[in-house]
């Protein structure tokens, strides 16, 4: 039991590391689109991936440690208060859509990155003192579900291919997989 | 992407990638705000001002017949030209507020957010020229 945790908090930490490398890597990218906010998000990759492997706890843990890491050596304090705003909305979706049950990843990460955009324009709004930034939420919302399906064909992929790898998730051959399975 | 979707659709199982609860949610995601994106787009009428906001407090407001360049803060300048408005000068990192074109309708706003800059079109009736 004792080794099965080591083992999630292992490749939880490993999963961190990944996601601040892909945010960095992505931060050296040119901007994509004239509108403030549109990133292709590759690190929720990580964050989907371990919503479906280590369960909701890790994934939370994941995305906000992420979040607070990259924004501290990469970013600014305004950039930390959108990416939280964004990632908090984006999770609590992406928590409940997997509960429902009948979607992929791919529809769970989509709504996760529309989710993830409306969550930065209401930080923005609040910032700015101004509910007219409202008029972002179309393309932003477009922006999203396509940057969500990349990342959850992404992670829709890994998902599958790391099944027949289980020993990775779960403790060992006769331990359970009690946190990652449906809640 | 639709016909890399509908491949791996067909992939049989519980194997698959995409399954119809997601197209139908990507659909909608999609469908809903397109139609409210498109609609104000289209019914909004020309303005006749231009209002720029700083930290979210209203500093200027300018005619869009009275052409010229005019300073915001320190960092941007906008530049109004047969009654469109564009961002003309930025000093912000990513300069996203020079690249989101010419405004002229009612509604319509340039934002730049590292300045916390926003300028936005006002229609004939809010103008209140000389703030």
């Amino acid at each position: 039991m004792r080794r099965a945790e080591t083992k999630r908090l292992t490749l939880g930490a490993m999963l961190v590391a990944l996601a601040m490398i892909l945010s960095y890597v992505e931060s050296l990218l040119p901007p994509l689109v004239a509108i403030p906010g549109v990133k292709p998000g590759f690190a929720n990759i990580a964050t989907v991936f371990v919503l479906y492997t280590l369960g909701e706890r890790y994934a939370a843990v994941v995305s906000i440690l992420r979040v607070l890491l990259s924004s501290l050596l990469f970013g600014s304090t305004v950039s930390l208060a959108y990416s939280l705003a964004g990632a908090v909305l984006s999770l609590v979706f992406m928590i409940l859509l997997r509960r429902i049950g009948i979607f992929t990843p791919v529809g769970v990460s989509a709504a996760g990155g529309v989710a993830h955009n409306v969550g930065q324009i209401i930080c923005a709004a609040l910032i700015m003192e101004n509910a007219g930034l409202t008029y972002y939420l179309a393309p932003l919302t477009l922006a999203g579900v396509a940057a969500g399906c990349v990342v959850g064909i992404a992670a829709g992929f890994v998902i599958l291919k790391m099944k027949n790898v289980a020993h990775l998730t779960s403790g060992g051959p006769c331990d359970g997989d009690e946190n990652a399975g449906p809640q | 992407m639709k016909t890399e979707k509908s491949k791996m659709t067909k992939t049989r199982g519980k194997n698959r990638i995409v399954n119809r609860a997601d197209i139908i949610l990507i659909a909608l995601l999609v469908i809903l705000p397109l139609s409210v994106f498109i609609i104000t787009a289209l019914t909004a009428p020309d303005g006749a001002g231009v209002r720029i906001y700083v930290d979210g407090e209203l500093v200027r407001e300018i005619s869009l017949e009275s052409e010229g360049e005019y300073p915001i803060g320190d960092g941007n300048v906008i530049a109004v030209e047969s009654g469109k408005v564009h961002m003309k000068h930025a000093d912000c990192p990513d300069g996203l507020c020079m690249r989101q074109g010419r405004i002229s309708r009612t509604g319509e706003r340039i934002v730049c957010l590292p300045n916390r800059v926003m300028v936005e079109i006002v229609g004939a009736g809010e103008e209140v020229i000389g703030v």
